[in-house]
């Protein structure tokens, strides 16, 4: 076997990984369009609603947590069964001042919460104050999320139903308008919500719980050994740890709440490595539990949820396909063969491939914003930032071990609410 | 006493379930909304596509000579001191498509197209330090253009001639695949745009628009490689490969199909709120 016949290899192993990738996107958009629907919780209106506690967490928050507080205590839900707890972990600002405010004019329906040790970070936060709380249900927001009336009972419907573990509801932008990148992610919300999810729950796999604009269950977060406080990605830690405990995982497309997302390209360049690290954690924690394949679940739930927690590892394995297909290049492979001609269509998945465009387009068609869809090639500048990005996040040694005694810390994207807008 | 209540047997009752206020019509919410895969839906998609899919692989050799045509016309008025010549390909006893190809030996790199083109990486290289970073996205893609090119210029400072690609198997192929991609457009658009609520008008507007717009687009881009590469040499062909090729081509079906998916249908509804500005 000669290096060019080894290198051919590895590129045809790339191309068979981006082609599974895309076959799946193909799946879900099909079925999310022509699929039937599946919100069996939907309807549900009157009930004797349990209990529930509103956990957000917060570290310098000061610019959103008013309008997250106010929000909250609009929410159409009995107002005995119902109370805020305000995580403030260690703000340096007027954080802690705010929400004392809040409690002191509303007692009883908001319960802060102040962090004053411990290890930091979201994870850590939820911890310390699930033992806090004896509510069945936690809900969470972050604090620059704005809920309307109707979410709270929308996310809590699902938990008749004994077999959920976790709900998770929609995330919409209302900051779109303010630069190319907040437009661009609202495209990408839209797909990863309105057809990603959505497919994901009518056809049974896995929804991920996404760690706001969601909830637990009390007894079944414990069940699966409560949040990982060493987590640099608790939703998706939780996820997957409720699943292998057979509890079902939830997504509501009609739960919509409205969130900030990043004006500018270094926060958002931020983001994505934060999740591309924590998630790149679950991967390895949890990727070796879900190949032996676990009795309750069926195979097809097994592979997407391989496929889901190794989303963020691809970009690096695009990046080697490309080195490849440039050394191949160099040795002489012919042009007019299908490999290099079929890598390059299937590079373009992460790129900028047609099946996340068809995607992307679709969700925003469903959800009526057609004029938007024609920044769809705009999206290939994304994808390449993303690409780097989560290479970069992923190379780095962070991203796969775990994190010393000290644990995560808080990472926070950029909040503009206060200073109305930072596009850059 | 049924045919008072029964909705069954009281036409135009229904229409009423979605009647709001004021008259107006309750949608379904966003979240909710789908479409239905009838047998008509896809009855048409498959013709749609198999139609398209023969009538332009019918059509390649028209094209090819078409492209013949316009090659030797074109050829003197850019200075490319090139004949014209054609590789037959046969599609079984179906079909004999020639593909023109430029007779043009790429040059092996000389002084003045090292500094040309190192200089020119070099720039590019620098001028993506210096964009702010709301130009973000296009400074990643300057440093993935020169790091591109940068391999290239290391290939050909350490090789020696020839170069493994000929300019006219390269215009060739690239010229061949482009002609696939247009083969594929019709399949492509079956099963992301057909399927959609677009008026038969719209669906083939769309492609008919996209089909021409190729068709024209091909010659164009692999007359403008030989140029590039008989002028600045064969240092250019892998970044004009990798980066100004087949994906070029795909980037133009996704705008165009974008712009067709923006277009009101017959029955996914559009959202007043969202069609403000996109």
């Amino acid at each position: 076997m000669t290096p060019r016949d080894v290198v051919a290899i590895g590129l045809w192993i790339v191309v068979a990984i981006l082609v599974i990738y895309t076959i799946r996107h193909y799946i879900f958009t099909l079925n999310r369009v022509f699929g039937r629907h599946r919100q069996p919780y939907v309807d549900i209106g009157v009930g004797a609603w349990p209990q529930v506690a509103v956990f957000v967490p917060c570290h310098n928050e000061e610019k959103v947590i008013g309008g997250m507080l106010e929000a909250l205590l609009a929410a159409d839900y009995p107002h005995d069964q119902y109370y805020i707890v305000p995580i403030n972990d260690r703000s340096a600002d007027g954080t802690a001042r705010i929400i004392d405010d809040y409690a002191a004019r509303y007692p009883g329906r908001v319960r802060p919460y102040h962090r004053t040790a411990g290890k930091p970070g979201k994870a850590a936060a939820l911890k310390d104050a699930t033992g806090h709380c004896d509510a069945p249900i936690f809900l969470v927001f972050d604090a620059d999320y704005l809920p309307g009336p109707n979410l709270v009972r929308q996310l809590v419907a699902p938990f008749f139903d004994p077999e959920v573990g976790a709900v998770m509801g929609r995330v919409v932008p209302h900051n779109l308008n303010r630069s190319l990148l907040t437009r661009l992610l609202d495209l990408e919300r839209s797909g990863g919500y309105q057809v990603d999810q959505q497919a994901r729950m009518n056809l049974r796999l896995i929804p991920q719980y996404g760690g706001t604009v969601g909830g637990v269950r009390r007894s079944a977060l414990l069940d699966a050994g409560d949040w990982n406080e060493d987590s640099l990605a608790e939703d998706t830690d939780i996820t997957y740890r409720l699943i292998l405990r057979g509890w079902d995982v939830v997504y509501q497309n009609r739960s919509e709440c409205y969130e900030e997302v990043p004006e500018n390209w270094p926060t958002r360049i931020r983001q994505v490595q934060r999740w591309t690290r924590g998630h790149n954690q679950c991967l390895k924690r949890y990727a070796p539990r879900l190949l032996r394949f676990p009795r309750h679940m069926r195979v097809a739930q097994v592979i997407d949820g391989v496929l889901l927690l190794g989303v963020f590892a691809v970009a690096p394995v695009l990046i080697v396909g490309w080195g490849l297909a440039t050394a191949l290049f160099f040795m002489g492979y012919p042009v007019s063969q299908s490999l290099l001609v079929l890598f390059a269509v299937a590079s373009y998945s992460t790129l900028g491939n047609f099946a996340a465009f068809f995607e992307v387009a679709t969700a925003a068609r469903l959800d009526g914003s057609r004029r938007r869809i024609r920044l769809l090639p705009f999206l290939s500048f994304g994808f390449l930032v993303n690409l780097l990005a989560v290479s970069r996040a992923t190379i780095s040694r962070t991203s796969w071990r775990d994190p010393g005694k000290s644990g995560p810390t808080w990472e926070k994207t950029e909040r503009y609410r206060a200073k109305g807008g930072n596009a850059a | 006493m049924s045919s008072g209540t029964g909705s069954a047997k009281a036409p135009g009752v229904s229409p009423l379930r979605f009647r709001g206020a004021q008259g107006g019509v309750i949608r379904k919410h966003r979240a909710m909304v789908g479409l239905r895969w009838t047998p008509g839906r896809v009855a048409r998609a498959v013709s749609l596509s198999l139609l398209g899919f023969i009538g332009v692989f019918a059509a390649l050799p028209l094209l090819g000579r078409l492209y013949a045509i316009f090659f030797e016309e074109v050829v003197w008025w850019v200075g490319l001191p090139a004949g014209v010549s054609l590789l037959e390909i046969h599609v079984g006893s179906l079909l004999t498509i020639g593909i023109p190809y430029f007779r043009l030996e790429g040059p092996w790199p000389g002084t003045g197209h090292w500094l040309m083109v190192g200089g020119a990486t070099a720039a590019l290289f620098l001028v993506s330090f210096v964009l702010p970073d709301r130009f973000l996205p296009a400074k990643y893609f300057l440093r993935f253009l020169v790091m591109i090119q940068t391999v290239s210029l290391g290939y050909f400072a350490l090789t020696t001639p020839p170069f493994l690609y000929p300019l006219p198997g390269y215009s060739a192929g690239l010229l061949t695949a482009g002609m696939a991609v247009l083969v594929l457009v019709p399949l492509v658009l079956g099963l992301s745009f057909y399927i959609f609520d677009h008026t038969f008008g719209q669906q083939l507007a769309l492609t008919a628009m996209l089909l021409v717009h190729l068709a024209v687009f091909l010659p164009l881009q692999v007359l403008i490689h030989a140029w590039l590469i008989h002028n600045l040499s064969a240092l250019v062909q892998p970044t004009l490969f990798f980066i100004f090729g087949l994906l070029l081509q795909v980037l133009v079906f996704v705008a165009f199909y974008g712009w067709g998916m923006s277009w009101q249908g017959t029955e996914l509804p559009a959202s007043p709120a969202s069609e403000r500005r996109p």
